[in-house]
């Protein structure tokens, strides 16, 4: 009998290491199905959320007039992705490759176009009841027509057009030359990686250039409102500014503008009026003044973009503060940003928020999510803004500009000629335009290829045609 | 209570037809005849072996055998989502699993009877496990199997059978003598070399079955199985120490000598070195196991036939993945419960050798699921044993079944003598 206790005893010895044991084993599962459940799901070496996307069709994008600029079409067991219109939105909306990964919008809103639910999963068997054997649909912001005017106005020329909506921020065209074509970068990939000529960057976002004398507008701001000038004001701009080392920044063309206004400043893009202003206004007037313009804010948008590389304020000698209000320097901004600066003079002083995503609908119709216009910085006053404005309107009247000029249509707008260490001149041209339904705000570079005024502002005048037979 | 009870067997034998209407659901509603004269079957058996075990034997532990029939109707849903012809075979095996559990408790006094004839017992397991190192087949790269024509045997299923019964039965008649301190080394107390034999010869069989075989699952099961019956006969940690010893030597020279060995502790350190290489079936179970998380994809909304051997070592994954972790909880409950009810028949054994005898068999049962649930959730590392009742295989199905017989024999042999 007491040996039985004995056994008795050990017997609950033993069951009570089990217990640990189990306990320990429980622990470890909701260590692995709860913490780290997340980081499980989603490693790339994990096949389940690829096989599920492949179980799905993949949705369509639209453009904002509903034309299909994406859809998936299925043949036999293996769906495949269809662009019709080949490398004209390849920049922007991206590709969705198997083998090389997606860009653009078929990255950005992969889960919405997948119609796989991060979200959804948490829900666990629930999911199932929400699940769709289509991915959602996105009407995109772009608008076919203002894309394809754009693309045709560059003439294969390598730059970017960036065209927004200036009182909502829609992005209406985004292009970006040289390009590719989605429908066979899979098998183009090698080719299109180590291309010279980087057709797979998106210079309307992610290409960074010096802004030249586009950056003039928001120079001509900073310094009405930090008191280097007034509107009424006349400066002496003789045949150079003096650096005072030697070094002289001249006019463009080497023209002696004389005595002019700020107005006449901008009209002829006076590089003397606007060196000697950089250097009245000092760093920080114009590190305040690019903080206002929001360039040192990310977008936080519904795609990617590169932020700008702004110069090393406050510690610039003389001569390069002076650089920096010529647009030139060690400034690099994006055709986006520059878009949305031209937007703000539009907008009295409101630069809002780009977005390109207008509508993400479920396959049976329902709206997801809706783009909504937001302000993305109050840059400026609207009194101020009106003045510059009417300031660029006058560059495209009579001055620097007047290649933009389309009869009955108010333009506003703003060359640039970018010295840069890569070759010929960038040619800008920034600005907006009233049209019929809508103002739109565009900026527009077009790489080594000379003087803004002769290269960059035609392709406005060019889409601004197009758009208006097409009404 | 009994209502409730009855309510919950009904339940759990209502899975196969549950999924089987999914199936047909998601197939387009093509019924094939013979699917669902299983999903039947499996239906009815569920329900009516534990309510006529009940019925016909007195006093039966009926919550051991309703525990039971839950994990085989997760094993047959399981089957029918990976494989619905491995469905048809895992439903034959229960069957036969069940029949012979039956005879077991039928013929329990003649098969207990062999409990006093320790050395038959022995010698047979020893026999065996001799013919498989002998004339063992390779299958999924363990070399534990028999092929007998058309049949393919794992008879270290078995032979664990044979080897609880021969230590019950020794360690009983033993046991005073294995306790007598005629030697000590420090602090180490042990019995002259003569009464140490047998054990060490089950040592070094389940040494033996590791290297040879790369049977590293049984021969931890056997190894802990052997300490584990050793400790509650003698209650002697002498002999706990030295096993642990002898585990720590054996496992470090292993380690030196073979490469197999320096390979599975390398993939379990490090898995993220060879993903998709050496370490691909660990990876994809924690994958399967993660992407479940905590409410599981849903019975047929995951991908876990990724897994290599996922019928058999990686059921579990599966489950995990489909019912995630209030799933895998529950299924880690029926075996707890299963071992304490268990172990409540062996408190209640008046009868020393039977004593030992059921709780060698619930224990087995239960390391056997930890073992192989450690490995998948990489707390261990990975071995291939079956996961009793719901892995795919009809020695592993068959011998539980009659180890369930025993245990359930024993308890009612027990309490018939009590009344």
């Amino acid at each position: 009998m007491r040996a039985n206790n004995n056994i008795n005893k050990n017997m609950f010895r033993i069951l009570r290491i089990f217990i640990v044991l189990f306990l320990v084993l429980a622990a470890n599962l909701s260590y692995i199905q709860i913490v780290k459940s997340d980081w499980y799901t989603n490693n790339p070496l994990n096949p389940r959320i690829a096989n599920k996307e492949n179980s799905t069709l993949r949705g369509d994008i639209l453009d904002r007039n509903n034309v299909k600029i994406a859809y998936s079409k299925k043949e036999n067991q293996s769906a495949t992705r269809v662009y019709p219109y080949g490398a004209l939105f390849a920049n922007s909306v991206g590709y969705f490759g198997k083998r090389i990964g997606s860009a653009g919008i078929e990255q950005t809103e992969n889960s919405s176009l997948s119609g796989v639910n991060m979200v959804l999963h948490q829900l666990g068997p629930l999911e199932q009841l929400f699940a769709a054997d289509k991915g959602n649909t996105i009407r995109l912001t772009l608008d076919e027509k203002m894309q394809k005017a754009a693309w045709d106005a560059m003439q294969n020329k390598r730059g970017a057009v960036v065209i927004l909506d200036t009182n909502t921020g829609a992005v209406r065209a985004m292009v970006s030359q040289p390009s590719f074509d989605p429908n066979s970068v899979e098998k183009d990939w090698d080719s299109l990686r180590t291309d010279a000529q980087s057709p797979l960057l998106n210079r309307a976002t992610q290409g960074l250039y010096p802004p030249g004398s586009a950056i003039k507008p928001m120079m001509a701001d900073a310094a009405l409102e930090q008191g280097a000038i007034t509107t009424t004001e006349r400066v002496d701009c003789g045949p150079y500014y003096d650096l005072g080392n030697g070094q002289k920044i001249y006019e463009a063309d080497n023209a002696v503008y004389g005595n002019i206004n700020l107005e006449e400043g901008i009209i002829h893009s006076s590089n003397v009026m606007f060196a000697g202003l950089a250097v009245k206004m000092g760093d920080k007037g114009l590190e305040s003044a690019f903080k206002r313009f929001g360039f040192y804010d990310d977008l936080k948008t519904d795609f990617a973009e590169q932020k700008a590389h702004l110069s090393d304020f406050p510690n610039l000698s003389k001569g390069e503060t002076a650089q920096v209000g010529i647009g030139q320097a060690d400034l690099l901004i994006s055709p986006l940003r520059m878009a949305m600066l031209a937007s703000a003079f539009g907008n009295q002083g409101k630069m809002m928020k780009p977005y390109i995503v207008d509508e993400i609908t479920s396959p049976g119709g329902a709206v997801i999510q809706k783009g909504m216009p937001s302000v993305f910085k109050e840059v400026t006053t609207a009194d101020r803004a009106n003045i510059i404005n009417s300031y660029m309107e006058n560059e495209v009247l009579k001055g620097t500009g007047r290649n933009a000029a389309v009869k009955g249509v108010i333009v506003a707008g703003k060359t640039g000629t970018a010295e840069n260490p890569l070759g010929a001149d960038h040619a800008w041209f920034i600005g907006t335009a009233q049209l019929k339904t809508e103002k739109i705000s565009f900026a527009i570079i077009l790489e080594n290829s000379g003087f803004g005024g002769a290269e960059a502002a035609p392709i406005i005048r060019n889409v601004i045609n197009t758009m208006l037979k097409e009404d | 209570m009994y209502y409730f009870k009855k309510k919950v067997l009904f339940l759990q034998a209502m899975l196969p037809a549950l999924a089987m209407l999914l199936f047909y659901v998601k197939d387009g509603f093509v019924v094939k005849q013979e699917n669902v004269i299983i999903t039947a079957g499996a239906c009815l058996i569920l329900v009516i072996v534990p309510l006529i075990a009940q019925k016909v034997l007195k006093n039966i532990d009926v919550y051991i055998l309703s525990l039971v029939c839950f994990l085989c109707s997760i094993s047959l849903i399981m089957m029918l989502r990976l494989r619905i012809s491995l469905y048809h075979t895992q439903f034959q095996w229960i069957v036969v699993g069940m029949i012979l559990m039956f005879c077991t408790i039928v013929f329990s006094e003649k098969i207990l009877r062999f409990l006093d004839y320790p050395y038959i017992l022995g010698v047979l397991s020893i026999l065996i496990i001799g013919s498989v190192l002998l004339f063992g087949t390779e299958i999924g790269g363990n070399r534990n199997w028999i092929i007998m024509g058309p049949v393919q045997v794992q008879p270290s299923e078995f032979a664990k059978l044979l080897i609880l019964g021969f230590l019950a039965a020794y360690l009983q008649e033993n046991k005073n003598m294995l306790n007598l301190p005629n030697r000590h080394w420090g602090f180490l107390y042990l019995p002259p070399l003569r009464f140490l034999a047998p054990l060490v010869t089950i040592w070094s069989m389940a040494l033996l079955m590791f290297v040879y075989q790369r049977d590293l699952g049984s021969a931890l099961l056997f190894f802990g199985m052997a300490v584990m019956m050793t400790y509650a006969a003698t209650s002697n940690k002498s002999y706990v120490f030295l096993a642990v010893v002898f585990f720590i030597i054996s496992a470090f020279i292993s380690y030196l000598a073979f490469g197999h060995v320096r390979v599975r502790v390398a993939i379990w350190l490090n898995p993220w070195a060879d993903p998709m290489g050496q370490s691909y079936q660990i990876v994809q179970s924690l994958f399967a196991l993660g992407y479940g998380g905590f409410f599981g994809t849903g019975f047929w909304q995951g991908s876990p036939d990724i897994i290599p051997a996922v019928y058999t070592d990686f059921i579990f994954s599966a489950i995990g993945e489909e019912f995630g972790f209030i799933g895998v909880f529950s299924v880690i409950m029926a075996y707890l419960l299963i071992f304490f009810r268990s172990v409540k028949i062996a408190l209640l054994c008046q009868n020393e050798k039977y004593k030992l005898l059921s709780f060698g068999l619930a224990g087995t049962m239960l390391l056997q699921s930890f073992i192989i649930l450690a490995g998948v959730t990489k707390l261990l590392p990975l071995t291939g044993i079956t996961l009793p009742f719901i892995s795919y295989g009809g020695s592993s199905m068959v011998a539980s079944f009659i180890g369930i017989g025993l245990l359930l024999a024993i308890s009612t042999k027990e309490k018939d003598r009590a009344c």
